[in-house]
């Protein structure tokens, strides 16, 4: 009996413990190996990231780390694809539907741009589009102008403001400012903000000087006054084309022929310090201006849905493995790279880039810019103006 | 080896490297084999202006290699899974044309000019705008139109010109202010010293077609509105000015003094190149003027041309790469014309561009030779731009062209002798009838024919009372006899000489295919005849064709040194192309 007992037993322990390996092997090959079972899904997970021109070099090469990776959510592969597509335009495609197929997730320029696609939005479907996981980076608008112009100006208007540059563009020219004849007229950079969300966001900050606040309603856009203060400014442009989306470049390249002065975001700046500092460029942080905090959001709207075929798990493994990305960009490895591309880290810290060209006016530490809040009506209103004013 | 099996092997050795020869030669650009088309190639087709012809040629052979090898040209690296490789085609053609056969592939598809490209790069955004203008839709997006080379508008001129203007303004920047003084001076040029010729020639291209004309008409539109209604703080051209009657008759002033237009800058450097005496200034991109002044013309120029950057301000022309939102366009299309215009703005073009006399569009690479002050070009202007008008207001300023251009009275002359028969005479009439064509009906016309004898079938008149009769008797042209070359042009010229007092263009366009046999005049005597009318507010220019291989060239080119003019030449097969471009000039 017990000889029994013991060739019962010895058979009992040799399956349990076989199904043990077996259960154990089987955990090794999915965990380790990532060998798919029979039945799961192991289809891959593309992620479809539109991000803000200026955000687009850092979250590409970003990208392709995660990608050679092999980065996976429940055994699938994670690819990150990235576009780079101005805030306006994104709006403008939510605008008329024409946003196909939905993207995954979105790197806007600033929260300002964000809260505007998310009321196109409501008034299209009734709910946002995208929900904000947070942000990734940081830039500041900023004063940049060429040195004798802005020496011109410190005489005559007491430094860079909007104010200031509005003073120069009513006038008949620079001799009548104290500035050679041969330079013609004054003539502000700034990129074209029916196009540009620095240049609309930039037309806002000077909303904000005039009103002499930092929190804007639509109303201080469609204000009378505000527009036909500003509207000098909008005729100092010589030609919005010109310097298309890469205003500081062009400056770089052209010299003052091209512009004057004006208030661009500081990563652009920074990208053509080397080009600028051969021409005498000067930098100055404005005193309140709207701010790039390139808000990391997540597509949450119904029509993802259609992009893969109505599943909702596949939304829901669309949207975790846009997160996933999202706390990869939140890493060491990732942030200690934005300086790289003239980007401020999420927590505001900055690297050698900085203190490169500090002494043109670039400060490592946080910019002294008091924040504009713009509600998204405000934006709103502020694209309608212009579409109106510039042809 | 026997001698015959080392004669067998010898022979095959020499088929072999036919066959070998056949296969792997073909076609080059600059030498290096064309690039074959990978099968899963997505296909993109871009147009450019004729100044980038020079070089991009090149440049897209260049890229296409990289990926019938397998690797992204932008990146240099192999070709990721999935990544399809890319395949251009490209050719040069007129901005204006272009623009024109696109908005017709919109409009009006049926029409013979139509274009589909995939990029579009016209030498200036203007085009752009323009096009968005007539289609009423955002066909381009200018601020998404990344430039790729960049060349001011200059106003090229003779340094002894300059200098004079100089002597007279010590210190002062030069403008259109300081041009007009000297176009309207009663005395020309005998008031700055200039010894010869008192009066003052000047030229453009046609602003239909050139992107230089158009900015170049523009800044006459700026001058004459600026400084004939003593407003010379106007910062922007508005439509009220464009239609004001005084600032067109003030550029119809400037346009006085037109020597002849022509369709392509490419052209007029040639004509420019001879020197003051063809012409004091004309309106050229910076390039240009540092192509003239490296020696590349036919011509060498006596002296150095040097740019005049207008204190009043220019134009940036930045070629900018385009690509049209229209339904020929696909997303791979559109995604794979990014790749190339990053191609175009890499460092390693932006050197080409450099080395060709453009500025770089990219800060990758740094201004140097040929921009240099060297060869006429000064790396520090211009020091300021004009104002870019609505696109409203650009159109306004092409069509009015039309009204304040200078008008031309043209005489065709044509060679009728025995020689011209059977397919000659035939291709002579068509490329003579395209040519009455294509002529502005604001100028007059008449038609000279010549053999042994000289008649004048349709004598000068406007062209809406003439131009039926010359069709008709274009069309009645028959060759027989012998030729009396140097008779008709003197005839021609004394018929257009009888109106003194003309102010507009003057011009033979004499087609001619054989010797003088018949005329009872000397060359000499011709030639004194036409050196007679030089020098004067409107010269008598002779545009010389020289139709076919037995042509008078000897005397042809006579003529053409006489008038400083340049002898086109002709055959059946491209006549009528040429008399095309010869209606340009006017």
């Amino acid at each position: 009996m017990t000889t029994l007992l013991t060739r019962k037993a010895v058979r009992f322990l040799l399956i349990v413990g076989g199904g043990a390996l077996v259960a154990f092997l089987l955990w090794v090959a999915q965990n380790v190996f990532n060998v798919a079972m029979p039945g799961t899904d192991t289809s891959p997970i593309e992620v479809r990231l539109i991000v803000a021109p200026a955000m687009a070099d850092w979250v590409t090469e970003a990208a392709e780390r995660f990608n050679a990776e092999d980065q996976r959510l429940d055994r699938r592969p994670i690819t990150i694809r990235v576009t780079a597509q101005d805030g306006l335009s994104v709006h403008s495609q939510i605008n008329s539907g024409a946003l196909r197929p939905a993207p995954s997730a979105w790197i806007a320029e600033g929260t300002f741009v964000l809260d505007l696609a998310n009321l196109a939005a409501r008034q299209a479907s009734g709910q946002n589009a995208f929900t904000t996981e947070g942000s990734v980076a940081q830039s500041v608008l900023m004063w940049g102008g060429f040195a004798d112009r802005v020496a011109v100006i410190d005489a005559r208007f007491g430094g860079l403001s909007w104010t200031a540059l509005q003073g120069a563009s009513s006038a008949s020219g620079w001799e009548a400012l104290g500035g050679q004849s041969a330079w013609g007229f004054f003539k502000l950079v700034l990129p074209d903000p029916r196009k540009n969300s620095a240049g609309l966001a930039a037309l806002l900050s000077a909303a904000a000087e005039f009103h002499r606040k930092t929190e804007l309603a639509a109303t201080d856009i469609t204000n009378a006054p505000f527009e036909q203060w500003a509207q000098p400014l909008i005729d100092a442009v010589p030609n919005f084309a010109n310097l298309g989306n890469e205003p500081a470049q062009q400056l770089s390249v052209r010299g003052q022929s091209a512009g004057d002065a004006g208030l661009l975001l500081e990563s652009d700046w920074l990208m053509s310090a080397e080009g600028l500092s051969h021409r005498q460029i000067a930098f100055r942080y404005a005193a309140a201006a709207v701010t790039f905090d390139f808000p990391f959001a997540v597509w949450t709207a119904p029509e993802i849905a259609t992009r893969v075929s109505g599943d909702t798990s596949q939304r829901q493994a669309d949207q975790q493995a846009a997160r996933l990305f999202y706390q990869y960009l939140l890493a060491d490895a990732q942030q200690s790279r934005l300086d790289a591309f003239g980007l401020r880290r999420v927590s505001g810290g900055t690297g050698e880039q900085f203190v490169r060209w500090s002494a043109l006016g670039i400060q490592s530490g946080a910019p002294p810019t008091a924040n504009v809040r713009v509600s998204a009506e405000a934006v709103l209103a502020a694209l309608h103006w212009v579409e109106q004013v510039i042809r | 080896m026997t001698r015959s099996n080392w004669a067998r092997l010898f022979s095959a050795l020499m088929a072999l490297t036919v066959i070998l020869t056949a296969c792997g030669g073909g076609e080059t650009v600059e030498g290096t084999p064309v690039a074959e088309k990978p099968s899963n190639a997505i296909e993109i087709s871009i147009l450019y202006a004729p100044e980038f012809a020079p070089f991009m040629p090149q440049v897209i052979n260049d890229f296409n290699r990289s990926y019938a090898e397998g690797r992204n040209p932008v990146t240099g690296q192999p070709l990721a899974s999935g990544e399809r490789p890319v395949y251009v085609t490209g050719v040069d053609k007129s901005s204006g044309t272009v623009m024109q056969g696109i908005v017709n592939a919109l409009i009006a598809p049926g029409n013979a000019n139509v274009e589909q490209p995939t990029i579009w790069s016209p030498s200036v955004s203007h085009w752009l705008a323009l096009a968005n203008y007539q289609t009423g839709r955002e066909l381009f997006d200018l601020a998404d139109s990344p430039p790729t080379a960049l060349a001011p508008v200059v106003m090229a001129i003779w340094e002894s010109r300059l200098k004079a203007i100089q002597a007279k303004h010590p210190g002062q920047p030069v403008g259109w202010e300081e041009l007009l003084e000297v176009l309207n001076d009663p005395n020309g040029w005998a008031s700055y010293g200039i010894s010869g010729r008192t009066t003052v020639y000047y030229g453009h291209t046609d602003p239909y077609v050139s992107s230089t004309a158009l900015s170049t008409l523009i800044g006459e539109f700026y001058a004459s509105a600026r400084y004939n209604t003593n407003n010379p703080n106007l910062r922007k051209l508005t439509l009220d000015l464009v239609n004001n009657a005084q600032v067109q008759n003030g550029v119809r002033q400037i346009e006085q003094l037109i020597k002849h237009y022509s369709t392509r800058t490419t052209e007029f450097k040639e004509y420019i190149a001879q020197g003051p005496e063809y012409l004091d200034f004309v309106a050229l991109e910076e390039n240009d003027l540092i192509y003239i002044n490296q020696g590349k013309t036919q011509y060498q120029p006596p002296e150095k041309l040097v740019a005049l950057y207008p204190k009043e301000g220019t134009f940036w022309h930045e070629h900018p790469f385009a690509i049209p939102n229209a339904s020929w366009v696909t997303p791979e299309q559109r995604a794979a014309a990014k790749v190339f215009t990053d191609y175009v703005r890499s460092k390693a073009v932006q050197e080409i561009v450099l080395a060709n006399g453009f500025r770089p569009a990219t800060t990758d690479v740094a201004i140097g030779y040929p921009i240099t002050p060297d060869l006429g070009v000064d790396p520090n202007q211009p020091a300021t731009v004009l104002d870019v008008p609505d696109p409203a207001v650009v159109a306004a300023v092409q069509s009015s062209w039309q009204y304040v251009k200078k008008q031309a009275d043209v005489m065709l002359l044509v060679d009728v002798s025995g020689s011209m028969g059977g397919d000659k005479i035939d291709q002579a009439r068509q490329a003579a009838l395209a040519f009455v064509d294509k002529l502005p009906a604001q100028n007059r016309l008449g038609l000279m024919v010549f053999n042994h004898n000289i008649s004048t079938p349709v004598p000068l008149d406007s062209f809406e009372r003439n131009s039926d009769d010359v069709r008709r008797a274009i069309q009645n042209l028959d060759a027989d006899g012998d030729t009396a070359l140097y008779d008709a042009v003197i005839a021609a010229t004394e018929a257009l000489a009888q109106d003194t007092e003309s102010d507009r263009i003057r011009a033979i366009v004499l087609l001619s295919d054989g010797q003088d046999t018949a005329s009872a005049q000397s060359l000499n005597e011709m030639v004194n005849t036409i050196n007679a009318q030089r020098g004067g507010k409107n010269p008598i220019l002779i545009v010389a064709v020289a139709y076919g291989s037995d042509a008078d060239i000897n005397a042809l080119n006579a003529i053409a040194r006489s008038s400083s003019t340049r002898v086109q030449s002709g055959d059946p097969a491209n006549i009528q192309r040429v008399l095309e471009i010869i209606s340009s000039y006017f």
